[in-house]
Protein backbone atom coordinates (compact mmCIF):
# COMPACT_ATOMS: atom_id res chain seq x y z
CA UNK A 1 0.00 0.00 0.00
CA UNK A 2 1.24 3.16 -0.63
CA UNK A 3 -0.78 6.37 0.29
CA UNK A 4 -4.40 7.02 0.32
CA UNK A 5 -5.52 7.59 -2.98
CA UNK A 6 -8.27 6.12 -5.19
CA UNK A 7 -6.34 3.96 -7.75
CA UNK A 8 -5.18 1.43 -4.17
CA UNK A 9 -8.23 1.97 -2.49
CA UNK A 10 -11.90 1.20 -2.85
CA UNK A 11 -14.56 1.01 -0.26
CA UNK A 12 -16.13 -2.26 -0.54
CA UNK A 13 -18.64 -3.64 2.62
CA UNK A 14 -19.02 -7.45 2.60
CA UNK A 15 -20.92 -10.19 4.66
CA UNK A 16 -18.89 -11.55 7.07
CA UNK A 17 -20.56 -15.01 6.67
CA UNK A 18 -19.21 -17.77 7.68
CA UNK A 19 -18.20 -19.15 4.13
CA UNK A 20 -16.25 -15.53 4.42
CA UNK A 21 -14.12 -16.63 7.23
CA UNK A 22 -12.91 -20.61 6.10
CA UNK A 23 -10.08 -19.12 4.22
CA UNK A 24 -8.52 -18.08 7.58
CA UNK A 25 -9.06 -21.31 9.06
CA UNK A 26 -7.65 -23.35 5.64
CA UNK A 27 -4.60 -20.97 6.34
CA UNK A 28 -4.30 -22.23 10.01
CA UNK A 29 -4.90 -25.86 8.45
CA UNK A 30 -2.57 -25.71 5.76
CA UNK A 31 0.36 -24.22 8.62
CA UNK A 32 -0.34 -26.85 11.05
CA UNK A 33 0.09 -29.90 9.09
CA UNK A 34 3.90 -29.34 7.62
CA UNK A 35 4.18 -28.96 12.09
CA UNK A 36 2.52 -31.85 12.61
CA UNK A 37 4.51 -33.77 9.81
CA UNK A 38 7.64 -32.55 11.37
CA UNK A 39 6.81 -33.36 14.81
CA UNK A 40 6.00 -36.87 14.12
CA UNK A 41 8.97 -37.16 11.95
CA UNK A 42 11.66 -37.50 15.01
CA UNK A 43 11.07 -38.32 18.97
CA UNK A 44 10.59 -34.95 20.87
CA UNK A 45 12.87 -36.22 22.95
CA UNK A 46 15.82 -36.24 20.75
CA UNK A 47 14.67 -32.86 19.02
CA UNK A 48 15.20 -31.20 22.26
CA UNK A 49 17.56 -33.99 23.84
CA UNK A 50 20.20 -30.22 24.54
CA UNK A 51 20.23 -26.98 23.98
CA UNK A 52 22.43 -26.95 20.60
CA UNK A 53 19.94 -29.11 18.59
CA UNK A 54 16.75 -27.38 20.64
CA UNK A 55 17.96 -24.29 18.76
CA UNK A 56 18.50 -26.31 15.81
CA UNK A 57 15.11 -27.44 15.79
CA UNK A 58 13.09 -24.30 16.42
CA UNK A 59 15.16 -22.62 13.40
CA UNK A 60 14.19 -25.36 11.14
CA UNK A 61 10.65 -25.32 11.94
CA UNK A 62 10.59 -21.63 11.80
CA UNK A 63 12.02 -21.74 7.99
CA UNK A 64 9.26 -24.60 7.13
CA UNK A 65 6.63 -22.51 8.38
CA UNK A 66 7.80 -19.14 7.30
CA UNK A 67 8.31 -20.97 3.68
CA UNK A 68 4.68 -22.50 3.86
CA UNK A 69 2.70 -19.04 4.72
CA UNK A 70 4.74 -17.81 2.02
CA UNK A 71 3.19 -19.73 -0.67
CA UNK A 72 0.17 -19.22 1.12
CA UNK A 73 0.62 -15.28 0.73
CA UNK A 74 1.82 -15.59 -3.22
CA UNK A 75 -1.15 -18.14 -3.67
CA UNK A 76 -3.42 -15.31 -2.43
CA UNK A 77 -1.57 -12.51 -4.62
CA UNK A 78 -2.91 -14.34 -7.49
CA UNK A 79 -6.56 -12.65 -7.42
CA UNK A 80 -8.30 -16.35 -8.19
CA UNK A 81 -11.64 -15.66 -8.45
CA UNK A 82 -13.07 -18.82 -6.83
CA UNK A 83 -11.11 -18.24 -3.29
CA UNK A 84 -12.55 -15.06 -2.49
CA UNK A 85 -15.60 -16.39 -1.53
CA UNK A 86 -14.08 -17.80 1.28
CA UNK A 87 -12.20 -14.58 2.71
CA UNK A 88 -15.40 -12.60 1.95
CA UNK A 89 -14.48 -10.36 -0.90
CA UNK A 90 -11.25 -9.86 -3.11
CA UNK A 91 -10.32 -7.01 -0.59
CA UNK A 92 -10.15 -9.47 2.51
CA UNK A 93 -8.32 -11.76 0.63
CA UNK A 94 -5.68 -9.37 -0.10
CA UNK A 95 -5.98 -8.10 3.86
CA UNK A 96 -4.86 -11.83 4.96
CA UNK A 97 -2.01 -11.65 2.22
CA UNK A 98 -0.79 -8.92 4.04
CA UNK A 99 -0.82 -10.54 7.05
CA UNK A 100 0.45 -13.85 6.02
CA UNK A 101 3.35 -11.87 4.05
CA UNK A 102 4.24 -9.99 7.27
CA UNK A 103 3.76 -13.06 9.11
CA UNK A 104 6.13 -15.23 6.68
CA UNK A 105 8.76 -12.71 6.79
CA UNK A 106 9.67 -12.52 10.42
CA UNK A 107 9.07 -16.16 10.78
CA UNK A 108 12.23 -16.59 7.62
CA UNK A 109 14.18 -13.71 9.40
CA UNK A 110 13.92 -15.68 12.76
CA UNK A 111 15.01 -18.96 10.93
CA UNK A 112 18.74 -18.34 10.26
CA UNK A 113 18.88 -16.49 13.50
CA UNK A 114 18.21 -19.66 15.27
CA UNK A 115 20.25 -21.73 13.33
CA UNK A 116 23.40 -19.98 14.19
CA UNK A 117 22.99 -20.28 17.69
CA UNK A 118 24.24 -23.52 17.84
CA UNK A 119 27.70 -22.23 16.15
CA UNK A 120 28.36 -20.16 19.72
CA UNK A 121 29.63 -23.22 21.42
CA UNK A 122 32.39 -23.66 19.01
CA UNK A 123 33.32 -19.55 18.60
CA UNK A 124 31.18 -16.22 17.64
CA UNK A 125 33.38 -16.46 14.51
CA UNK A 126 32.02 -19.88 13.44
CA UNK A 127 28.22 -17.97 13.94
CA UNK A 128 29.34 -14.98 11.47
CA UNK A 129 30.12 -17.23 9.07
CA UNK A 130 27.61 -19.57 9.39
CA UNK A 131 25.58 -16.22 8.42
CA UNK A 132 27.54 -15.02 5.52
CA UNK A 133 27.75 -16.81 1.72
CA UNK A 134 29.99 -19.60 0.95
CA UNK A 135 30.79 -22.73 -1.86
CA UNK A 136 27.77 -24.22 -0.11
CA UNK A 137 24.48 -22.55 -2.89
CA UNK A 138 22.03 -24.45 -1.34
CA UNK A 139 22.78 -22.06 1.55
CA UNK A 140 23.08 -19.09 -0.10
CA UNK A 141 19.97 -19.56 -2.12
CA UNK A 142 18.33 -18.90 1.13
CA UNK A 143 20.69 -16.22 2.06
CA UNK A 144 19.67 -13.95 -1.38
CA UNK A 145 16.10 -14.60 -1.00
CA UNK A 146 15.74 -13.49 2.41
CA UNK A 147 18.33 -10.30 1.33
CA UNK A 148 15.99 -9.58 -1.55
CA UNK A 149 12.85 -10.27 0.46
CA UNK A 150 14.33 -7.51 2.89
CA UNK A 151 14.57 -5.12 0.16
CA UNK A 152 11.49 -5.37 -1.92
CA UNK A 153 9.09 -5.52 0.97
CA UNK A 154 10.82 -2.09 2.52
CA UNK A 155 10.30 -0.13 -1.01
CA UNK A 156 7.24 -1.40 -2.05
CA UNK A 157 5.91 -0.37 1.80
CA UNK A 158 7.77 2.88 1.82
CA UNK A 159 9.14 4.29 -1.44
CA UNK A 160 6.77 6.77 -2.91
CA UNK A 161 7.56 5.63 -6.34
CA UNK A 162 5.17 5.19 -9.12
CA UNK A 163 3.01 2.71 -8.28
CA UNK A 164 3.14 0.42 -11.26
CA UNK A 165 7.14 0.39 -10.51
CA UNK A 166 6.38 -0.77 -7.26
CA UNK A 167 4.01 -2.99 -8.16
CA UNK A 168 6.53 -4.73 -10.41
CA UNK A 169 9.01 -4.81 -7.90
CA UNK A 170 6.53 -6.68 -5.60
CA UNK A 171 6.08 -9.45 -8.04
CA UNK A 172 9.10 -10.05 -8.42
CA UNK A 173 8.76 -11.50 -4.95
CA UNK A 174 7.52 -14.47 -6.87
CA UNK A 175 11.39 -15.13 -7.86
CA UNK A 176 12.59 -14.94 -4.81
CA UNK A 177 9.97 -17.14 -3.43
CA UNK A 178 11.46 -19.53 -5.92
CA UNK A 179 15.01 -19.28 -4.34
CA UNK A 180 13.70 -19.88 -1.08
CA UNK A 181 12.35 -23.10 -2.43
CA UNK A 182 15.14 -24.06 -3.84
CA UNK A 183 16.87 -23.47 -0.42
CA UNK A 184 14.55 -25.11 1.31
CA UNK A 185 14.71 -28.21 -0.74
CA UNK A 186 18.29 -28.83 -1.66
CA UNK A 187 19.91 -28.12 1.83
CA UNK A 188 20.33 -30.81 4.08
CA UNK A 189 17.31 -30.66 6.65
CA UNK A 190 14.03 -32.48 7.48
CA UNK A 191 12.51 -31.49 4.37
CA UNK A 192 14.60 -33.90 2.16
CA UNK A 193 14.50 -36.87 5.19
CA UNK A 194 11.14 -37.09 5.24
CA UNK A 195 8.99 -37.44 2.39
CA UNK A 196 5.51 -36.71 3.47
CA UNK A 197 7.18 -33.25 4.11
CA UNK A 198 8.80 -32.95 1.10
CA UNK A 199 6.04 -33.42 -1.09
CA UNK A 200 3.42 -31.62 0.99
CA UNK A 201 5.58 -28.21 0.88
CA UNK A 202 6.90 -29.19 -3.06
CA UNK A 203 2.65 -29.32 -3.61
CA UNK A 204 2.01 -25.98 -1.42
CA UNK A 205 5.24 -24.35 -3.64
CA UNK A 206 4.07 -25.93 -6.85
CA UNK A 207 0.61 -24.44 -6.61
CA UNK A 208 1.91 -21.14 -5.39
CA UNK A 209 4.51 -20.85 -8.32
CA UNK A 210 1.78 -21.78 -11.03
CA UNK A 211 -1.14 -19.32 -9.18
CA UNK A 212 2.09 -16.89 -9.58
CA UNK A 213 2.85 -17.55 -13.43
CA UNK A 214 -0.58 -17.58 -14.20
CA UNK A 215 -1.42 -14.20 -12.54
CA UNK A 216 2.26 -12.22 -13.73
CA UNK A 217 3.91 -14.01 -16.23
CA UNK A 218 1.43 -15.49 -18.90
CA UNK A 219 -1.59 -13.47 -17.49
CA UNK A 220 -2.00 -11.71 -20.61
CA UNK A 221 -2.40 -15.17 -22.49
CA UNK A 222 -4.43 -17.40 -18.78
CA UNK A 223 -6.73 -13.98 -17.30
CA UNK A 224 -10.05 -14.11 -18.87
CA UNK A 225 -10.44 -10.05 -19.70
CA UNK A 226 -13.56 -8.46 -21.12
CA UNK A 227 -13.11 -5.95 -24.29
CA UNK A 228 -15.26 -3.13 -23.69
CA UNK A 229 -15.47 0.48 -25.70
CA UNK A 230 -15.49 3.40 -24.10
CA UNK A 231 -18.74 5.28 -25.60
CA UNK A 232 -18.19 8.42 -22.74
CA UNK A 233 -16.56 10.61 -20.81
CA UNK A 234 -18.40 12.98 -18.44
CA UNK A 235 -16.93 15.14 -16.27
CA UNK A 236 -19.50 15.36 -13.42
CA UNK A 237 -17.83 18.36 -11.79
CA UNK A 238 -13.97 19.65 -10.99
CA UNK A 239 -13.27 16.04 -9.62
CA UNK A 240 -15.82 13.42 -10.33
CA UNK A 241 -15.32 11.69 -13.72
CA UNK A 242 -18.05 9.07 -15.28
CA UNK A 243 -16.74 6.75 -17.60
CA UNK A 244 -18.84 5.03 -19.93
CA UNK A 245 -17.86 1.52 -21.96
CA UNK A 246 -20.05 -0.47 -23.64
CA UNK A 247 -19.23 -4.13 -24.36
CA UNK A 248 -17.57 -5.54 -28.10
CA UNK A 249 -18.50 -9.11 -27.72
CA UNK A 250 -18.53 -10.65 -24.40
CA UNK A 251 -20.63 -8.96 -21.79
CA UNK A 252 -19.49 -8.88 -18.47
CA UNK A 253 -22.04 -9.83 -16.04
CA UNK A 254 -22.28 -8.45 -12.45
CA UNK A 255 -23.69 -7.89 -9.12
CA UNK A 256 -24.72 -4.87 -7.08
CA UNK A 257 -21.36 -3.41 -5.56
CA UNK A 258 -19.37 -5.44 -7.18
CA UNK A 259 -15.84 -4.14 -8.80
CA UNK A 260 -13.78 -4.24 -11.69
CA UNK A 261 -9.97 -4.02 -12.69
CA UNK A 262 -9.39 -2.24 -15.89
CA UNK A 263 -6.83 -0.93 -18.11
CA UNK A 264 -7.36 1.45 -21.03
CA UNK A 265 -5.44 0.78 -24.42
CA UNK A 266 -4.90 4.00 -27.19
CA UNK A 267 -6.76 6.22 -24.79
CA UNK A 268 -3.94 8.87 -24.28
CA UNK A 269 -3.27 7.84 -20.48
CA UNK A 270 -1.20 5.36 -18.78
CA UNK A 271 -1.99 1.57 -19.55
CA UNK A 272 -1.90 0.67 -16.13
CA UNK A 273 -4.48 -1.69 -14.71
CA UNK A 274 -7.01 -0.36 -11.65
CA UNK A 275 -9.77 -1.54 -9.46
CA UNK A 276 -13.15 0.89 -9.47
CA UNK A 277 -16.46 -0.18 -7.91
CA UNK A 278 -19.04 -0.28 -11.09
CA UNK A 279 -21.77 2.24 -10.39
CA UNK A 280 -24.08 1.55 -13.25
CA UNK A 281 -26.74 -1.28 -12.41
CA UNK A 282 -26.37 -4.98 -13.64
CA UNK A 283 -29.72 -4.27 -15.66
CA UNK A 284 -28.05 -1.52 -17.55
CA UNK A 285 -26.36 -1.68 -21.02
CA UNK A 286 -23.44 0.17 -20.56
CA UNK A 287 -20.76 -0.23 -17.68
CA UNK A 288 -20.10 2.66 -15.82
CA UNK A 289 -17.11 3.77 -13.65
CA UNK A 290 -16.92 6.71 -11.41
CA UNK A 291 -13.87 8.23 -10.34
CA UNK A 292 -12.44 10.73 -8.02
CA UNK A 293 -9.26 12.77 -9.23
CA UNK A 294 -7.35 11.55 -6.11
CA UNK A 295 -3.95 10.67 -7.71
CA UNK A 296 -2.18 10.86 -10.73
CA UNK A 297 -3.68 8.35 -12.57
CA UNK A 298 -7.69 9.25 -11.56
CA UNK A 299 -6.34 13.05 -12.18
CA UNK A 300 -5.88 11.45 -16.05
CA UNK A 301 -8.89 9.62 -16.22
CA UNK A 302 -10.67 12.79 -17.66
CA UNK A 303 -8.63 12.90 -20.62
CA UNK A 304 -9.70 8.85 -21.87
CA UNK A 305 -10.79 9.11 -25.62
CA UNK A 306 -14.00 8.33 -26.65
CA UNK A 307 -13.69 5.32 -28.27
CA UNK A 308 -10.72 3.66 -26.93
CA UNK A 309 -10.39 0.41 -25.71
CA UNK A 310 -11.17 -1.00 -21.92
CA UNK A 311 -9.49 -3.98 -21.11
CA UNK A 312 -11.83 -5.40 -18.00
CA UNK A 313 -11.20 -8.26 -15.66
CA UNK A 314 -13.74 -8.96 -12.81
CA UNK A 315 -16.35 -9.08 -11.33
CA UNK A 316 -15.28 -9.11 -8.04
CA UNK A 317 -16.59 -8.21 -4.45
CA UNK A 318 -18.68 -10.47 -2.55
CA UNK A 319 -20.16 -6.95 -1.87
CA UNK A 320 -24.19 -6.63 -1.82
CA UNK A 321 -27.15 -5.38 0.03
CA UNK A 322 -28.45 -8.41 -1.46
CA UNK A 323 -25.58 -10.64 1.43
CA UNK A 324 -27.01 -8.34 3.89
CA UNK A 325 -28.88 -10.55 7.14
CA UNK A 326 -31.29 -8.24 8.02
CA UNK A 327 -34.05 -6.66 5.23
CA UNK A 328 -33.53 -3.06 6.97
CA UNK A 329 -30.44 -1.28 6.58
CA UNK A 330 -28.06 1.54 6.92
CA UNK A 331 -25.85 2.75 4.12
CA UNK A 332 -23.55 5.00 4.95
CA UNK A 333 -21.57 6.46 1.86
CA UNK A 334 -18.68 9.25 2.28
CA UNK A 335 -17.86 11.43 -0.62
CA UNK A 336 -16.69 9.03 -3.54
CA UNK A 337 -17.19 6.45 -1.50
CA UNK A 338 -20.93 6.77 -2.84
CA UNK A 339 -20.04 4.57 -6.13
CA UNK A 340 -20.80 1.26 -5.20
CA UNK A 341 -24.08 2.55 -3.45
CA UNK A 342 -25.15 4.45 -6.95
CA UNK A 343 -25.04 0.12 -8.31
CA UNK A 344 -27.28 -0.58 -5.50
CA UNK A 345 -29.46 2.13 -5.76
CA UNK A 346 -29.83 1.81 -9.39
CA UNK A 347 -29.76 -2.02 -9.25
CA UNK A 348 -33.21 -1.02 -6.37
CA UNK A 349 -35.34 1.50 -9.32
CA UNK A 350 -35.35 -1.57 -11.62
CA UNK A 351 -36.42 -3.83 -8.44
CA UNK A 352 -39.32 -1.93 -7.07
CA UNK A 353 -40.92 -4.79 -5.27
CA UNK A 354 -37.88 -5.39 -3.45
CA UNK A 355 -38.44 -5.26 0.79
CA UNK A 356 -35.72 -3.76 2.07
CA UNK A 357 -36.17 -0.46 3.94
CA UNK A 358 -33.18 1.38 3.55
CA UNK A 359 -31.99 4.44 5.53
CA UNK A 360 -28.85 6.22 2.75
CA UNK A 361 -26.81 8.66 4.70
CA UNK A 362 -25.25 10.49 1.79
CA UNK A 363 -22.13 12.47 3.24
CA UNK A 364 -19.90 14.54 1.84
CA UNK A 365 -18.09 17.85 3.10
CA UNK A 366 -20.28 20.59 1.32
CA UNK A 367 -23.93 20.58 -0.25
CA UNK A 368 -22.55 21.24 -3.40
CA UNK A 369 -20.32 17.72 -3.68
CA UNK A 370 -23.44 15.73 -3.67
CA UNK A 371 -23.86 15.70 -7.15
CA UNK A 372 -25.68 12.28 -6.79
CA UNK A 373 -28.59 13.50 -4.78
CA UNK A 374 -31.05 14.11 -7.14
CA UNK A 375 -30.42 11.33 -8.91
CA UNK A 376 -30.79 9.08 -5.47
CA UNK A 377 -34.17 11.58 -5.16
CA UNK A 378 -35.84 9.96 -8.16
CA UNK A 379 -34.97 7.17 -7.07
CA UNK A 380 -36.11 6.93 -3.90
CA UNK A 381 -39.82 8.71 -4.92
CA UNK A 382 -39.77 5.20 -7.02
CA UNK A 383 -38.53 3.00 -4.53
CA UNK A 384 -40.12 4.50 -1.25
CA UNK A 385 -38.52 2.62 1.11
CA UNK A 386 -35.34 4.21 0.10
CA UNK A 387 -34.81 7.26 2.33
CA UNK A 388 -32.44 9.69 1.46
CA UNK A 389 -30.58 11.54 4.01
CA UNK A 390 -27.74 13.84 2.92
CA UNK A 391 -25.27 15.22 5.56
CA UNK A 392 -23.11 18.08 4.82
CA UNK A 393 -20.23 18.39 7.48
CA UNK A 394 -19.06 21.54 6.99
CA UNK A 395 -22.84 22.25 8.43
CA UNK A 396 -23.92 18.99 10.70
CA UNK A 397 -19.89 18.13 11.43
CA UNK A 398 -18.85 14.62 11.01
CA UNK A 399 -21.59 12.24 10.72
CA UNK A 400 -21.57 10.15 13.78
CA UNK A 401 -23.30 7.19 14.59
CA UNK A 402 -25.32 8.92 17.43
CA UNK A 403 -26.86 11.21 14.84
CA UNK A 404 -27.94 8.30 13.31
CA UNK A 405 -29.65 6.01 15.38
CA UNK A 406 -31.12 9.57 16.30
CA UNK A 407 -32.64 9.61 12.41
CA UNK A 408 -32.91 5.89 12.12
CA UNK A 409 -34.01 4.53 15.53
CA UNK A 410 -32.23 1.29 17.54
CA UNK A 411 -29.58 -0.02 14.87
CA UNK A 412 -28.86 -3.26 16.85
CA UNK A 413 -31.19 -5.24 14.33
CA UNK A 414 -30.16 -3.68 10.86
CA UNK A 415 -27.23 -4.09 8.82
CA UNK A 416 -24.83 -1.10 8.36
CA UNK A 417 -22.66 -0.65 5.38
CA UNK A 418 -20.37 1.94 4.91
CA UNK A 419 -17.99 3.46 2.31
CA UNK A 420 -15.62 6.30 2.80
CA UNK A 421 -12.28 7.47 3.62
CA UNK A 422 -10.88 5.65 6.51
CA UNK A 423 -11.30 7.88 9.54
CA UNK A 424 -14.33 8.43 8.83
CA UNK A 425 -15.06 4.55 8.48
CA UNK A 426 -12.93 3.58 11.58
CA UNK A 427 -15.13 6.16 13.42
CA UNK A 428 -18.75 5.12 11.84
CA UNK A 429 -17.17 0.67 13.28
CA UNK A 430 -16.24 2.28 16.58
CA UNK A 431 -19.67 3.41 16.96
CA UNK A 432 -21.82 1.08 16.06
CA UNK A 433 -19.73 -1.50 18.48
CA UNK A 434 -20.61 1.02 21.23
CA UNK A 435 -24.28 1.06 20.36
CA UNK A 436 -23.93 -2.98 20.55
CA UNK A 437 -24.39 -3.73 16.74
CA UNK A 438 -22.97 -7.37 16.09
CA UNK A 439 -20.00 -7.02 13.89
CA UNK A 440 -21.98 -9.50 11.84
CA UNK A 441 -24.11 -6.80 10.96
CA UNK A 442 -21.20 -4.14 10.48
CA UNK A 443 -19.97 -3.93 6.77
CA UNK A 444 -16.77 -1.65 5.95
CA UNK A 445 -13.58 -2.54 4.37
CA UNK A 446 -10.42 -1.22 2.67
CA UNK A 447 -8.98 -2.28 -0.77
CA UNK A 448 -5.43 -2.07 -0.71
CA UNK A 449 -3.39 -3.50 -3.48
CA UNK A 450 0.59 -4.03 -3.20
CA UNK B 1 0.00 -0.43 10.56
CA UNK B 2 0.41 -3.17 13.47
CA UNK B 3 1.73 -5.35 10.29
CA UNK B 4 3.98 -2.26 9.30
CA UNK B 5 5.27 -1.51 12.88
CA UNK B 6 6.03 -5.80 13.44
CA UNK B 7 7.81 -5.41 9.44
CA UNK B 8 10.48 -2.40 10.51
CA UNK B 9 10.46 -3.91 14.26
CA UNK B 10 11.31 -7.37 12.64
CA UNK B 11 14.09 -5.90 10.59
CA UNK B 12 15.83 -3.39 13.10
CA UNK B 13 16.10 -6.14 15.64
CA UNK B 14 17.64 -8.92 12.72
CA UNK B 15 20.26 -5.93 11.60
CA UNK B 16 21.26 -5.28 15.41
CA UNK B 17 21.88 -9.08 16.35
CA UNK B 18 23.71 -9.64 12.78
CA UNK B 19 25.68 -6.53 13.05
CA UNK B 20 26.93 -7.74 16.74
CA UNK B 21 27.17 -11.48 15.38
CA UNK B 22 29.32 -10.00 13.20
CA UNK B 23 31.11 -7.66 15.32
CA UNK B 24 31.62 -9.81 17.76
CA UNK B 25 32.83 -12.58 15.71
CA UNK B 26 35.38 -10.94 13.58
CA UNK B 27 36.47 -8.53 16.11
CA UNK B 28 37.28 -10.78 18.75
CA UNK B 29 38.86 -13.40 15.94
CA UNK B 30 41.21 -10.72 15.12
CA UNK B 31 41.52 -9.93 18.34
CA UNK B 32 42.69 -13.05 19.69
CA UNK B 33 44.82 -14.06 16.17
CA UNK B 34 46.99 -10.57 16.94
CA UNK B 35 47.23 -11.79 20.35
CA UNK B 36 48.75 -15.09 19.32
CA UNK B 37 51.10 -13.34 16.27
CA UNK B 38 52.56 -11.29 19.22
CA UNK B 39 53.57 -14.26 21.17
Amino acid sequence: MVGYTQRKILYTMYSRSKKGKVGVVLIVLLTSIPIVLWLLLVPLSFRFGDSSTAFTSIGQLLGIIGMTLFAITLTLSARLAFLEEYFGGLDRMYNVHHYSGVIAFLFLLTHPLILAIPYFQYSSLKAAQFLLPSANWPKNFGIFALLLMMVLLTITLYARWRYQLLRFLHQILGAVFFLGALHSFLIPSDISQSIGLKWYLLSLSGFALAAYLYRTIFGSLLVKRYTYTVQNVRQLDATVTEIVMVPVGDTMRYSPGQFLFVSFKDAGIDRETHPFSISSAPSEKELRITTKALGDYTKSLKDVKIGSTARIEGPFGRFSYLHGLNKSQIWIAGGIGITPFLNMARNLRVNTQADYGIDFYYSTRTAAEMIFLPELKEIALQYPRLRIIPFSSDEKGFLTMGAVRTLSGDLRDKDIYVCGPPPMMHGIVAGCKQMGVPTKYIHCEEFKLL
Amino acid sequence: MKMKIAFVTGLVVFWILIGIIMLHGYVTHAYIDGIFKNC
